[in-house]
């Protein structure tokens, strides 16, 4: 006990209440997860869509491809920080407020959609062609191929561009923590860093890492599980 | 009798890019009946794959119209298409087989949320969703059929490509079609696993009276199993006709290239121009040609020749094949003799329904 409080003088009077390490972390976990939950449906839904879309897709349908893609494309184009503030009267209309981490959902589920969707169109893209041509000769109807075959087949794939959009989202959660959302981010700068209390940011990096591995290590796992 | 299965008629794809178009497909009519194995060869990018394709219409064409099993296929709906689609099953060259699925998931893949007919206790019938233990009953069947029983739990990747291609036709026949299209199913496989392959179909052509339309670019195959051909270049169908008829009576010199493939006639023939004993005939000795098919086969040709009509045959090249069951002959041989005596021999070998074709080795070309 004597080494943590040595260690990490300024964390331990902080450990709980407002603003504190557990409910930062709580904040954290909160923003990831409902990022991850919302803009993971809606980026698998705009990927596949992308896909089906395409010239060579099985919906081919190329003023549909265009606007999602041209959507996709310019959401990706702006930093994560201006999107922020530019969101904000957006946020607050739809929130009623602009502040806190059910707030800073809106900017990260906009900034991480179209990341995602771009990596679901990629990993779908990764599926032999020949496979959905012999479903679709086999009879199978486009919405059949989708689920029987496009998210079976790209299930491992889509686990590891899942993972590494949880990750970055993350790190996104950090930066929208420092413009009011809360979480480990807004401890390590609002805190930690502001108040020069240097031990306050390495433990907000520490849990940030621990949640990082956490879900490569559980992402690994499926994708090893998926592996023929 | 013959009744056509596959009725292609003024077929053609035309694939339009920015700056050119590609007449793939041009206007090709093909009449398949029931039964046939049909092979369509030719080399790659002569528009074989796309004109198989127009048949379930994974390609629609430009222009024509497509007939198969007594349906106008360009005027169905989607839904009735996809019915359709059920009963031509398609085998592919590199099998595309779900590589996250096993064998039998594989082969049952087409099965699942599929409806079956029944017939109730009092006699209506009724269509029903089908039973997980009829989807197994089936693919064990079906994996029973192609030889891999014990590999039902494996997956795709754990098997070689002739497995493979077993795995791509029991998932085939799984919808239980009439018709089996091959696009190159045995392209990537070495030969003896192609005549492995090309064995079952023929078996399922006995067996289940399945109609098999077989596009490659190799003769062999066509030669091991199909009954009619269909020789396709830039688009178009150049030559066609049963099995010997094209083997016996090739037109196009494509067919030709493509023949001799199989039993190097051509070759053989510059090979033994160049042969001394040829090179310095002296007339009336000629270098002729002698094709035979079926019961010809059968006569001592050679000692007929000789003993009828004193003309003695030097073999310089021989070659029997078996086409469907009928032997079919290609003779190199020199004749000698006097000139009467060659003309009356030629005079019998007509009568004797033997090809002769006058292969002069001082001119290039050959003479009727």
């Amino acid at each position: 006990m004597n080494i943590i409080e040595k260690l990490f003088p300024n964390v331990i009077p902080i450990w709980t209440g407002d603003g504190g390490v557990t409910q930062s972390i709580g904040q954290t976990l909160y923003m990831t997860f409902f990022t991850a939950l919302i803009a993971g449906v809606l980026g698998i839904l705009i990927g596949i869509f992308l896909v089906l879309t395409d010239d060579h897709g099985l919906l081919a349908n190329r003023p549909v491809y265009w606007i999602l893609d041209k959507i996709v494309n310019i959401f990706r184009a702006i930093p994560f920080i201006i999107l922020l503030a530019v969101l904000n009267p957006f946020t607050r209309l739809i929130v009623g407020t602009g502040i806190g981490p059910t707030a800073a959902l809106v900017p990260l589920v906009l900034g991480t959609t179209p990341f995602f969707a771009r990596q679901v169109q990629n990993a779908l893209l990764t599926i032999d062609p020949g496979v959905i041509e012999a479903a679709e000769a086999m009879g199978l109807s486009p919405a059949a191929i989708v689920f029987r075959v496009y998210l079976r087949e790209g299930l491992s794939e889509l686990i590891r561009v899942g993972v590494l959009t949880i990750i970055s989202v993350i790190g996104l959660t950090a930066m929208a923590g420092a413009v009011g959302g809360g979480g480990l981010g807004n401890l390590a700068i609002a805190v930690g860093y502001q108040r020069f209390q240097n031990d306050v940011t390495w433990v907000a990096m520490i849990f940030i890492l621990i949640l990082v591995f956490l879900i490569q290590f559980i992402g690994d796992l499926f994708a090893k599980r998926l592996h023929h | 009798m013959a009744e056509p299965l596959i009725t292609l008629k003024q077929v053609d794809v035309e694939f339009k890019e920015k700056t050119r178009s590609v007449h793939a497909v041009d206007h090709v009519d093909l009449t398949v009946e029931r039964g046939d194995i049909y092979g369509i060869v030719g080399y790659s990018g002569a528009g074989k794959s796309t004109l198989v394709r127009t048949i379930n219409l994974l390609q629609r064409p430009t222009s024509g119209t497509v007939s198969v099993l007594g349906q106008d296929m360009l005027k169905l709906d989607a839904a009735k298409l996809r019915q359709e689609r059920r009963r031509i099953g398609m085998i592919f060259q590199h099998f595309n087989l779900m590589n996250s699925r096993t064998i039998a998931d594989n082969v049952a893949f087409p099965l699942k949320g599929t409806k079956v007919t029944e017939t109730t206790a009092d006699g209506k019938k009724i269509w029903r969703k089908i039973k997980k233990s009829e989807i197994n009953q089936k693919v064990s069947d079906l994996l029973e059929l192609v030889g891999l029983a014990d590999r039902a739990t494996a997956y795709p990747n754990e098997l070689s490509g002739g497995q493979k291609q077993r795995v791509g036709i029991a998932r085939a026949l799984a919808s239980d079609p009439e018709i089996l299209i091959s696009d190159e199913a045995t392209s990537a496989l070495d030969p003896k696993t192609t005549s492995s392959i090309l064995d079952l179909l023929a078996h399922l052509n006995q067996k289940l009276g399945l109609t098999i339309v077989l596009i490659t670019h190799e003769m062999e195959a066509v030669k091991q199993i199909c009954n009619k051909v269909a020789v396709m270049d830039e688009g178009r169908i150049i030559e066609r006709g049963t099995l010997l008829q094209i083997f016996a009576q090739p037109h196009e010199q494509l067919t030709k290239d493509f023949i001799d493939t199989t039993i190097q006639i051509e070759s053989a023939i510059a090979a033994v121009r160049k042969q001394p004993a040829v090179r310095d005939l002296q007339a009336p000795d000629q270098l002729v040609r002698l094709t035979y098919v079926g019961a010809s086969t059968d006569q001592p040709l050679v000692a007929t020749l000789f003993k009828t009509y004193n003309v003695t045959a030097n073999i310089l090249f021989g070659d029997i094949q078996i086409l469907q069951g009928t032997p079919f002959g290609n003779l190199l041989v020199v004749l000698s003799g006097t000139q009467a005596d060659l003309d009356r021999a030629f005079d019998y070998l007509q009568q004797s329904d033997v090809t002769v074709q006058h292969l002069s080795a001082n001119q290039e070309g050959e003479q009727a």
